[in-house]
């Protein structure tokens, strides 16, 4: 028997004691967008208009996407 | 005033502010991502690196305090394309290694252990790895590959 009995090392583990495994965490999708929620600080409120400047002004995000 | 350390040989220098945890540097700003951040708080180890030879968790340790240090971290240890390092290779073959999130981490503690003066036993073994939580293997066949790797190293001593 060739198979049975014999230690076999893991497929994926020389990546793994390496540290080049990429994980979830170690990955971003190129082109992401990053998402944040504003919560209301007042119960029951309605929004009636958003300060977006921040984001606009910000020359590290000239991305910004008007959401749905 | 930027800081400036070496990261497995060769310089760095980061801006960012001296609180910043050395992960976020290593990570985001130099592209080592070998070390993980499990916990954040100084809990798991699995964002351990060395700090001139010394284990200590690069979430909480503060950008300043590395000024001027030597960092190594788990993709200094052996390059893409050479062999691996004893305790790498001892994990392999000991079955340490299963989800592998903990590996670069105790990876850097055990090298810390073994590059150490005296010769690691069961114990000292189980001490060192008191910051470096695995949640699959149970521990034993990560010990078991330390102790071969460092037999390994007292048998090429003797030779």
């Amino acid at each position: 028997m060739t198979v049975i009995g014999t230690n076999v090392r893991r497929a994926d583990g020389e990546d793994k004691v390496r540290g080049t495994a990429v994980y979830g965490m170690d990955y971003t999708e190129p082109g992401a967008l990053a998402g944040k929620i504003l919560r209301s600080a007042v119960p029951a409120a309605r929004i009636v208009a958003l300060d977006t400047s921040k984001a606009d002004g910000d020359a590290r995000r000239p991305g910004r996407r008007d959401g749905g | 005033m930027p800081y400036s350390f070496t990261v497995n040989g060769r310089l760095a220098a980061s801006d960012a502010s001296g609180l910043t945890p050395l992960i976020s540097v290593l990570r985001d700003e130099l592209g080592l991502r070998g070390a993980k951040l499990g916990c954040g708080e100084g809990r798991c180890g699995a964002c351990t690196v060395l700090i001139d030879g010394q284990p200590v968790v690069s979430c909480l340790y503060p950008l300043a305090n590395a000024d001027n240090a030597v960092v190594r971290t788990v993709e200094g240890l052996a390059a893409p394309d050479e062999p691996l390092t004893p305790i790498q290779d001892a994990l392999l073959s000991c079955g340490g290694i299963q989800c592998g999130a903990c590996i670069p981490g105790i990876v850097m503690t055990l090298t810390a252990l073994l590059e150490g003066a005296t010769e690691p036993g069961d114990a000292s073994v189980r001490d060192e790895l008191a910051g470096n939580i695995c949640r699959c293997t149970g521990y034993q066949k990560i010990i078991d590959a330390t102790l071969r790797a460092a037999g390994a190293r007292s048998d090429g001593e003797t030779a």
